[in-house]
């Protein structure tokens, strides 16, 4: 079982690297159409409620109410729960 | 006011100190951001209710490093359903402890009283600049329950890029949970007789968890961010549900004959794409994401939420916020099974396996105590709706509900300091 999943994580290696192939063509996109702003410009950005990761009591309560109640976990961060909840 | 938090933080600050083996100096203490919340989540019709305390500190153990542990304890109480359908006669369950009958009347939906659990967790992260561009983390979590417990470690990379415009994010996380359910761990997919007692394979089983995650956060304007993730997560092992069963029922009338312990398939991948925008109105912000997932077990999902930070004039801040989920059934999952000699390999009856939506509504009101500090409360309500009366229903199925609707309210207060 040890091997299986090393096996497999092996594999998820492997579409990893392609995926993030995937993504540098990505971030070649908004290079050339100039998006960003320069650093003199980030004073909205910088705003507490434009942080991506918020309150993590909320995050981590509505995380586990859904993984319980759900089928799907994960997108915003890794899918694993930590719990037998599901 | 002022002074207790500041012991608070102190305290907590002396605690990581000493556990890193650092002098006892309170001038070399760094400063913790807190972030504690209580929460209650409890389900109409007498099912679950939760009770949640958790606690996030985090603290710059110098310019470059990062330290962020989080801890959370919660209780669950109430009653669940066991998978079976509603029948025209008294069903008699057994507890998966194996000493508490209890008794479903005839047309109900069969819900197991006995659940409860405790559970202990706790996460810790390294986060630390390897680059003036490059940031790495590393981090380890454990959670122990009644009937379970998971190990986990993670680690991820991110690069700052285009002028710190674009940020590239990869992680990868291990988990290795132990099952030991009460009772034991059933034998699947065999008839069980009266009363459903189990037959015990083992004390204990287990499962692996491998996920990969990159990421990517863009900024597009002074006003606007966007991120998108794309995930792939693979789980091996004993990933059925020791405490499920499914009705077997006669195949022209739909009367429950016997019943049997759920079988799901042994491996599981999971992949999703997020997206997500934040735009900001000068003072308030708009936070939109949307989430498809697809897995092996022919899930697909599609998650969409919204939510307005208000910022009001006092500096106190209001945030509505709605989400829809919608989720196709696993292609193993039936209501009930038809009751013969032949068995499908897999069957589950697990309605969280089933075709639903979902809607949650809330609001989070959150005052300003002071420059670090605030207070806030949070209300919410969680409801799903599958389909009461599938076209897989048999004879007397026809005339019952088959799908255990769930709906919940959730009250969390937060502190922050």
């Amino acid at each position: 079982m040890l091997i299986n999943f090393f096996n497999r994580a092996m594999n998820i290696m492997l579409n990893f690297a392609k995926f993030l192939g995937l993504l540098l063509i990505l971030i070649m996109a908004p290079s050339c159409a100039g998006l960003g702003v320069d650093p003199w410009d980030r004073d909205l950005l910088a705003q507490p409620a434009m942080k991506l990761d918020g309150n993590a009591a909320v995050a981590g309560l509505d995380e586990k109410m859904y993984y319980s109640k759900e089928a799907s976990s994960g997108g915003k961060g890794f899918a694993g729960g930590g719990c037998g909840c599901n | 006011m002022q002074l207790k938090k500041q012991s608070v933080r102190n305290a907590l600050a002396v605690g990581a100190a000493a556990m890193m083996g650092a002098t006892n100096s309170a001038s070399a203490l760094p400063a913790w951001d807190v972030e504690t919340g209580v929460a209650t989540y409890v389900e109409m019709g007498g099912r679950i209710t939760v009770m949640e305390l958790t606690g996030v500190a985090k603290t710059h153990i110098s310019d470059d490093k990062t330290l962020k542990l989080k801890v959370s304890l919660d209780t669950v109480t109430g009653a669940s359903p066991n998978g079976a359908t509603a029948t025209s006669k008294p069903q008699t369950f057994t507890s998966p402890s194996g000493n508490t009958p209890y008794d479903v009347k005839p047309g109900d939906i069969p819900l197991d009283p006995t659940f409860r659990d405790t559970r202990v967790g706790g996460s810790a992260t390294w986060e630390q600049d390897i680059s003036t561009m490059v940031k790495g983390n590393v981090g380890i979590n454990a959670g122990s329950e009644t009937d379970h417990l998971s190990i986990g470690v993670n680690g991820g990379l991110s690069l700052d890029m285009n002028n710190r415009n674009t940020t590239l994010f990869a992680g990868v996380s291990a988990e290795w949970d132990q099952v030991a359910p009460v009772g034991g761990v059933p034998h699947r997919m065999v008839t069980t007789g009266p009363g459903v007692v189990k037959t015990v394979d083992s004390q204990s089983d287990s499962f692996t968890v491998a996920d990969a995650l990159v990421g990517l956060t863009q900024t597009i304007s002074r006003r606007m961010l966007t991120q998108i993730n794309y995930s792939h997560s693979l789980s091996n092992g004993y990933l059925s549900n020791p405490y499920k069963v499914l009705s077997a029922v006669n195949g022209a009338t739909g009367e429950t004959i016997d019943y049997v312990f759920e079988n799901r398939p042994g491996d599981r991948t999971k992949q999703s794409v997020f997206w997500r925008i934040k735009y900001s109105f000068d003072q308030d912000v708009l936070d939109l994401s949307y989430r498809y997932m697809w897995d092996s077990w022919t899930i697909t999902s599609h998650t969409a939420e919204l939510k307005y930070y208000w910022i009001l004039s006092s500096g106190d801040r209001l945030e509505p916020f709605v989400r829809y989920y919608t989720q196709t059934a696993a292609d193993f999952y039936m209501p009930s099974l038809v009751y013969a000699d032949t068995l499908p390999q897999y069957a589950s009856a697990d309605a969280r396996l089933a075709k639903f939506d979902a809607t949650t509504v809330g609001i989070l009101y959150s005052m300003k105590m002071d420059r670090k500090s605030e207070m806030g409360i949070r209300l919410e309500y969680y409801a799903q709706k599958g389909t009461d009366h599938p076209a897989e229903a048999i004879g007397i199925q026809k005339g019952y509900d088959l799908y255990p609707e769930t709906s919940a309210f959730v009250a969390q207060l937060l502190w922050s300091f």
